[in-house]
């Protein structure tokens, strides 16, 4: 509750929090706020450009927001150049019935926050194959930002263990936990992530994949997270409140789990907002190189892969909107992240 | 019978590469029913010993044995746990700042035997009845407890499983006078109501006065007098002994100096206003009255 009121007063930790939960909430109802379907492609709309949006017109007597009709014409390098149609006036309307869905696994329903009702339209512009960019990031962000939840409490949970279990025994096992995770330490982030991919087939389902990630890059993280647990574990044990439990009888397990680590909760917490971007970043950047989420399946990385080649974002910069949303998720959770820190700080609450 | 008993034990640290005798062979022994005092200075090795005693440390050299069984021993861990309690000093640190004094004392409780939560409630509030606490303190976190209040909790954590050796570690110095005369008295009535062992740790001899039934006088490590009650208080005979009277008493002669310890010899022999050469050896136990011994090699006789 504390923490809470903390950020609360913290109007940009606030900002920060409100953004990140906006964005989850559309992640998770992402077909809703979806116009189109990941994978609906669609020749016609190759790298269309996003739709303008007009508030209202007199002239064509439209007094909603509405949008042209797109034609093109090849240019001499036979590339598309798109241009509103003025005959084609396209009202949008909310929520308006398009693909079917569903929500939770239940519950088939077709009801889209906005479209329009003939022709496409493209908030964020279309990619190579005339898919919708703005579903796609929604889509996509449902297995980023779930991926960097899942795997920041994944790698902290085997931290928490293993750092618990090291900084509460001591001696021979603490030694043998410490090295095993230099080990993990002591390599190239990047190259150990490749090396531990490509010692998985590459042909795998996206599910597989999707956890493949999250247990690669949990695995990659816990050694930091556990090292700290460690610590706190090795000062918490000498506490009187310890010696008295173990003179009660308590077991070693539940001296850990009662008595050690719900005290390096307030790090735990603060550690876990500032891991997430890491891990969401580390997808991303799997993806991007075509080792992470594969096509046609949507994720923030393979989003940007597209935007590899310095022509596309010269020629069609709207493919750089998921890399905004990944710099958004990453800042909020930053944000958030040393706030919480400042939060949890004792030294602070003095003041 | 002895209820517990040390033998030549040895508890060793290795600090910057040498050797600190926290505990250098001793032989304490504690007789089933009465509270027992071990005095001495800070450092002395007075914690340690309780450590060991429970567990917590592993001694160098020697056994403890609990009504004969060697609990130094790994396998007879579960012995100690059942059997010995402690309390620490600062009632404050010795609770988890987390949990109520329920979940405490429950946790304590349930650790041998499976109960409900509202068979736990009962036996709970029957432990904390049973140290002049009643039902308020229940629900309360440690914080929200007085010094005086928490230290029974304390107690009362430590008397719920009914074990036969209780340990209190200087479990008044962080209590003002009052509150520490009151935990003293019911102390006392727990003795005589229950039939407990205490091993009463304190530095405080006027004190130890009031309370204990048998003392020891530790000094450096090692036991250097010990005695029933009445006959040391009246008959002190280590000059360590008399010091620390003394000290209680403010009326200090030499204020102990800092000193290379010789291990080997008698550890006070560089504050002895009375040293001779034989204090270069071990002291030998002298016993000057029956139950009353002194490892000194200069006593007075009487």
């Amino acid at each position: 509750m504390q923490i809470m009121k903390h950020l609360v007063k913290n109007r940009l930790a606030l900002a920060a929090l409100i953004t990140l939960g906006l964005l989850y909430f559309m992640a998770l109802f992402a077909p809703f706020f979806a116009s189109y379907q990941y994978d609906a492609d669609d020749c016609l709309y190759s790298w269309a450009p996003p739709a303008k949006i007009h508030p209202f017109s007199f002239k064509d007597k439209m007094f909603r927001p509405f949008v042209y009709g797109q034609t093109y014409r090849i240019n001499d390098y036979y590339a598309r150049v798109y241009r509103e149609d003025k005959t084609k006036i396209y009202p949008i309307r909310f929520f308006v019935k398009n693909f079917d869905y569903k929500i939770f696994g239940q519950g088939k329903t077709n009801i889209h926050l906005f479209g329009i009702d003939e022709g496409k339209i493209f908030i964020l512009g279309a990619d190579l194959k005339g898919r919708d960019i703005f579903s796609r990031i929604l889509y996509g962000s449902r297995i980023s930002l779930s991926i960097g939840i899942v795997g920041a409490g994944l790698a902290l949970l085997i931290g928490l263990f293993l750092g618990g279990i090291a900084g509460y025994f001591g001696g021979e096992i603490d030694n043998i936990i410490m090295r095993f995770s230099e080990m993990f330490m002591m390599a190239p982030y990047f190259y150990l992530i490749l090396a531990l991919r490509a010692s998985f087939p590459p042909n795998l389902s996206s599910t597989q994949i999707y956890l493949l990630i999250v247990v690669i890059l949990s695995i990659l993280g816990w050694a930091p997270v556990s090292r700290i647990i460690r610590g706190m574990a090795l000062s918490l044990r000498e506490t009187d409140f310890v010696y008295a439990a173990r003179a009660s009888g308590l077991g070693d397990f539940a001296i850990i789990r009662r008595h050690i680590l719900p005290h390096t909760f307030s790090y735990v917490i603060t550690a876990f907002v500032l891991d997430v971007p890491s891990y969401i970043l580390g997808e991303s950047a799997l993806s991007l190189i075509g080792l992470g989420i594969q096509e046609p399946e949507a994720s923030l990385g393979n989003l940007l892969s597209q935007a590899m080649g310095i022509v596309n974002i010269r020629l069609f910069p709207w493919i750089l909107y998921p890399g905004l949303v990944i710099l958004l998720v990453t800042i909020c959770f930053n944000v958030l992240g040393s706030a919480l820190r400042d939060a949890v700080d004792p030294k602070r609450k003095i003041l | 019978m002895d209820i517990l008993r040390t033998q030549n034990l040895k508890v060793y640290f290795k600090q910057q590469g040498k050797a600190i005798k926290a505990v250098d062979g001793v032989d304490v022994f504690l007789k089933e029913g009465l509270i027992v005092s071990l005095a001495g200075e800070s450092g002395c090795g007075k914690s340690t010993l309780a450590k060991t005693i429970l567990g917590f440390n592993k001694p160098y050299a020697g056994k403890v044995y609990f009504k004969g069984v060697d609990i130094t021993l790994k396998k007879n861990e579960p012995v100690i746990r059942k059997n010995i309690r402690i309390v620490f000093q600062n009632p404050y640190l010795s609770f988890d700042p987390r949990y109520t004094v329920f979940a405490a004392l429950y946790e304590a409780l349930t650790v041998f035997k499976k109960l409900s939560k509202s068979e736990g409630r009962g036996l709970v509030v029957k432990a904390l009845n049973e140290v002049e606490l009643n039902e308020d303190a229940l629900d309360r976190y440690p914080h929200e407890l007085s010094g005086g209040q928490l230290q029974r909790v304390c107690i009362a954590r430590a008397l719920i499983n009914n074990p036969s050796l209780v340990i209190l570690d200087e479990p008044t110095s962080s209590l003002d006078a009052t509150t520490a005369y009151k935990i003293i008295k019911l102390l006392k009535e727990l003795r005589d109501s229950r039939a407990m062992t205490f091993l009463f740790i304190s530095h405080n001899l006027k004190l130890l006065h009031k309370i204990s039934d048998f003392c020891f006088i530790m000094y450096y490590g090692k036991i250097v007098e010990y005695g029933p009650k009445d006959i040391l208080y009246a008959n002190p005979l280590h000059p360590y002994t008399k010091l620390l009277f003394d000290s209680a008493d403010y009326k200090i002669k030499n204020i102990l100096q800092a000193q290379e310890l010789d291990y080997y010899g008698c550890v006070f022999k560089g504050n002895c206003q009375r040293k001779t050469a034989a204090c270069d050896n071990p002291p030998s136990k002298l016993e000057a009255e029956p139950g009353h011994a002194v490892f000194c090699f200069n006593v007075d006789s009487r």
